[in-house]
């Protein structure tokens, strides 16, 4: 494994906002098209505001001793390292499954109709392993790459759409359905899975301040408000009929005869997934405290499994695309954990 | 204490099996007890008129007197010879290291000590232009083979006392020479230990090459496809880089001097860059970027729109690409390897073939395995030509040569196999393995990730010298840098 060092945490922060953008990637009919554009807006802000109360155990965390969770737990309950590796490790399985899966099946759906998911997955999985092996730090630094890639597709994206909007394709009204507004606000927190990777690598990071985070959802919500705008007044009614929508804006989006911009989409998705489970698997490298490839291996042939079993069962699949369980767990990795370590430690000193 | 001339004759003549280079000149003093004497040289290390003219002449002219065989050779030192190298020594293995060396050694009978004087003058090629290094602007001088020769060029132009010169032994056989170069305030003193450590542990019989100790300089579990040692036949090159903290290692008998640690922005700088308008240095430097993308990508994204996205290339070019692919009996992905690996034959062809036989193997290589080709409808011309410009685009970055040579290869394979989506997930893979890479410890895809905003005015664009001048950035205090 590479060595770790100390890395800024400006990177890790950027890489965690590319994260957190790649979730509205791969969104298919996750935002209810029953809503206005408006109550659409309110909903992604109010998914980054949990976003941020998820972020605020590792964040005090930094700010106060300079570590991270992982560290502060191996430290105070030397002895529950297993179990709490377990729980942890458990999480990142299925925050990988959850990209993986609606992934593989835009992939093999939209872009290359015909393609196994199961080849696909494995493809991308091993690229992972490779990644995670280097460690967290590489794949910040890969970030970087990824972040001028990103901006330059984003800019084709958006740029190609401009010409085809068309404010009556939607509305800027309040009026809402309250359940399409809470599975909307539901699939908006989903990005809080950042707070997890940011718990486990944050005390390897320096010139931390207070701000990133914030500054990195705030660019999020950015990225999410272009992508709902587009998506509603650009490609508007057709995108609704269709699974994928993102995908769809970036199918629809041309420059006069200069068209194909979803493969620029499909290998910003492609580089993102792979950097998110790249990721997780560097997360439960840092859980279980092992740094080799065999580890990273196991975890991805577990993933694999899982993704193979939700590709002919159904409701395995249901269960690991779920918004409201990766929120909860989430919420239970993220913040339940974390701030019974920090209320233990204040009661002991 | 009187047979050590004997003692000293017999055991060379063993060691050197009697080889018939080993030349030793018997000498009688001019003296009152008629001290006996050898100059031991090898034929051909040594300059013979140097060798009279300094060493033999005034030995045999000077009077010694009374004087005793330990006596004579501090006189010889302080007053006969007229050599500027005066070494003292006493044991056989630094008699062998001198000797091989082109010095002449005089040896007193009844004297343990010896006397090692520099008349090295042996033929070697005179100093010129570097081939592969070629400048518009610049000095014409490229580094040669002797060892004292190259580092005279490089101390010509840093006429600084910092300047340091250490030297080393490596090749267990060939106990070949090499010179540590580093300027004292500029490199970094863990830099420094961390480089003879790894020229220490380098246990090679022989070396003859600069190329033979790269790999021992690398650094462990890093990606070997690209080099994190550099190579360089220009003194000013060399200079240039010193004065960024960087470190210079000369291999005696080579030419190519190397240079550590090295990154990836420095393959795409060069000496001209620095010489000409910063305007227009810019502007090659970004031509040189899209070159190496170019070489790397284009046979690959090729393959890929051909045969998986056809819907992509704009209907005018399809057209006519589908015309040329229909007729070929090749899939394009077969027929781009075909064209890459017939050309990687005819460039190993062209660099060992006789000069005079260049100009025809070049007209039966374009004409009749070009030209004939596309004729005959073997190969198609649109193949042909984005291959070909792939081949001269990775002449840009010729240092990258290899790896975009693997690189490119892997790639069209892949694309063959998995279309676009195969090319982006093994240049995922290739930027994660670049970016874990370092050389020297100092992570290679520096100023880019790590990022060093500072660093880029000399990585896509070169700022102007009134900006490079007023801070030059040392290697080591790059992000990152690995402190032990």
């Amino acid at each position: 494994m590479h060595r770790e060092i100390k890395y800024s945490s400006k990177r890790l922060m950027l890489t965690l906002m590319l994260c957190a953008c790649s979730v509205i990637l791969l969104q298919n009919n996750n935002v209810s098209p029953e809503n206005s554009f408006t109550v659409n807006l309110l909903c992604m802000l109010g998914g980054m505001a949990v976003c941020a109360v998820m972020f605020l155990p590792a964040v005090i965390l930094k700010k106060r001793c300079d570590t991270d969770f992982l560290a502060l737990s191996e430290k105070i309950t030397p002895k529950l390292k297993i179990p709490l590796a377990s729980v942890y490790s458990l999480y990142f399985v299925y925050a990988a499954a959850y990209f993986l899966l609606p992934y593989t099946d835009m992939f093999c759906e939209k872009y290359y109709p015909g393609a196994s998911p199961c080849v696909i997955g494995l493809c991308v999985l091993a690229a992972c392993v490779y990644a995670a092996y280097k460690g967290a730090n590489i794949i910040t630094r890969f970030g970087i790459f990824l972040f001028v890639f990103a901006l330059v597709t984003n800019l084709l994206m958006f740029g190609g759409s401009v010409g085809s909007l068309d404010f009556a394709n939607g509305s800027f009204s309040l009026e809402t359905d309250f359940d399409a507004a809470a599975s909307t606000f539901i699939y908006f927190c989903a990005p809080s899975f950042i707070a997890v990777i940011y718990a486990c690598f944050a005390g390897d990071t320096e010139n931390f301040k207070l701000k990133q985070p914030f500054l990195a959802l705030l660019f999020t919500a950015l990225k999410y408000a272009l992508v709902l705008f587009f998506v509603t007044f650009s490609v508007g009614a057709y995108a609704q009929r269709q699974d994928y929508q993102t995908f769809i804006l970036s199918r629809v989006a041309h420059f006069d005869l200069f068209g194909g911009i979803e493969s620029f989409f499909t290998a910003l998705a492609t580089m993102s997934v792979f950097m998110i489970i790249s990721m997780f698997l560097s997360c439960i490298n840092k859980c279980t405290g092992s740094g080799g490839v065999k580890n990273s291996a196991v975890f991805s042939v577990i993933i694999f499994i899982v993704s193979f079993t939700a590709e002919w069962n159904n409701s395995v699949k249901e269960f690991f695309t779920n918004d409201l369980i990766l929120i909860i767990f989430t919420a239970v990795v993220a913040v339940l954990i974390p701030l019974a370590y920090i209320f233990t430690g204040r009661k002991n000193k | 204490m009187e047979d050590t001339l004997s003692k000293i004759k017999l055991s060379l003549s063993k060691m050197f099996s009697d080889s018939a280079d080993l030349t030793v000149r018997d000498i009688i003093l001019k003296s009152n007890n008629k001290l006996k004497g050898a100059v031991i040289t090898i034929e051909g290390l040594c300059s013979k008129d140097e060798l009279a003219q300094s060493v033999l002449n005034p030995l045999m002219m000077y009077d010694f007197g009374g004087q005793t065989p330990d006596e004579a050779i501090e006189t010889i030192i302080n007053s006969v010879s007229g050599s500027c190298d005066m070494i003292e020594f006493n044991s056989t293995q630094e008699l062998i290291s001198f000797l091989t060396s082109g010095f002449a050694v005089i040896v007193l009978d009844g004297c343990e000590k010896m006397l090692a004087t520099g008349v090295q003058g042996y033929s070697y090629r005179s100093v010129s232009e570097p081939e592969s290094e070629v400048v518009q602007r610049g000095a014409r001088e490229g580094f040669t083979e002797p060892l004292r020769v190259n580092m005279s060029m490089i101390r010509r132009r840093i006429k600084n006392p910092d300047l340091v010169f250490e030297q080393m032994t490596v090749g267990t056989e060939s106990k070949t020479q090499i010179m540590i170069c580093y300027l004292k305030h500029c490199a970094s003193p863990l830099l420094i230990k961390k480089l003879k450590k790894r020229l220490e542990a380098c246990q090679l019989p022989t070396v003859l090459a600069s190329g033979y100790l790269s790999e021992y300089l690398e650094d462990k579990s890093t990606s070997r496809l690209f080099s994190g040692v550099g190579i360089s036949e220009r003194p000013d090159t060399v200079c240039g880089k010193l004065t960024e903290g960087r470190i210079a290692v000369i291999v005696d008998g080579t030419p190519a001097v190397i240079i550590v640690p090295r990154l990836f922005v420095e393959e795409f700088q060069g000496v001209d860059d620095y010489s000409n308008r910063s305007y227009y240095a810019t502007l090659i430097r970004l031509i040189k970027y899209l070159s190496f993308f170019f070489a790397v990508f284009a046979p690959a994204l090729y393959v890929a729109l051909a045969q998986f996205h056809p819907e992509y290339i704009p209907t005018w070019i399809l057209i006519k690409t589908s015309e040329s692919l229909a007729v070929t009996p090749l899939p394009v992905t077969l027929e781009v390897l075909l064209i890459t690996f017939v050309y990687e034959i005819m460039k190993e062809a062209g660099l060992r073939i006789p000069k005079s036989l260049g100009h025809a193997v070049s007209i039966v290589g374009g004409l009749v395995v070009g030209e004939s080709a596309v004729n005959a409808g073997i190969i198609s011309a649109s193949t042909l030509m984005v291959v070909a410009t792939a081949a001269i685009c990775s002449y840009v970055t010729s240092p990258l040569y290899p790896p975009v040579t693997i690189l490119r290869v892997v790639l069209i394979v892949t694309a063959g196999i998995a279309g676009l989506w195969g090319i982006v997930l093994v240049t995922a893979v290739t930027i994660i393995s670049m970016c874990s890479k370092s050389s020297l410890g100092v992570p290679y895809m520096s100023s880019l990730s790590p990022f060093s905003l500072r660093s880029m005015r000399d990585v896509f664009i070169r700022a102007s010298w009134k900006k490079l001048g007023s801070h030059t950035i040392r290697v080591q205090k790059f992000p990152e840098t690995e402190e032990d």
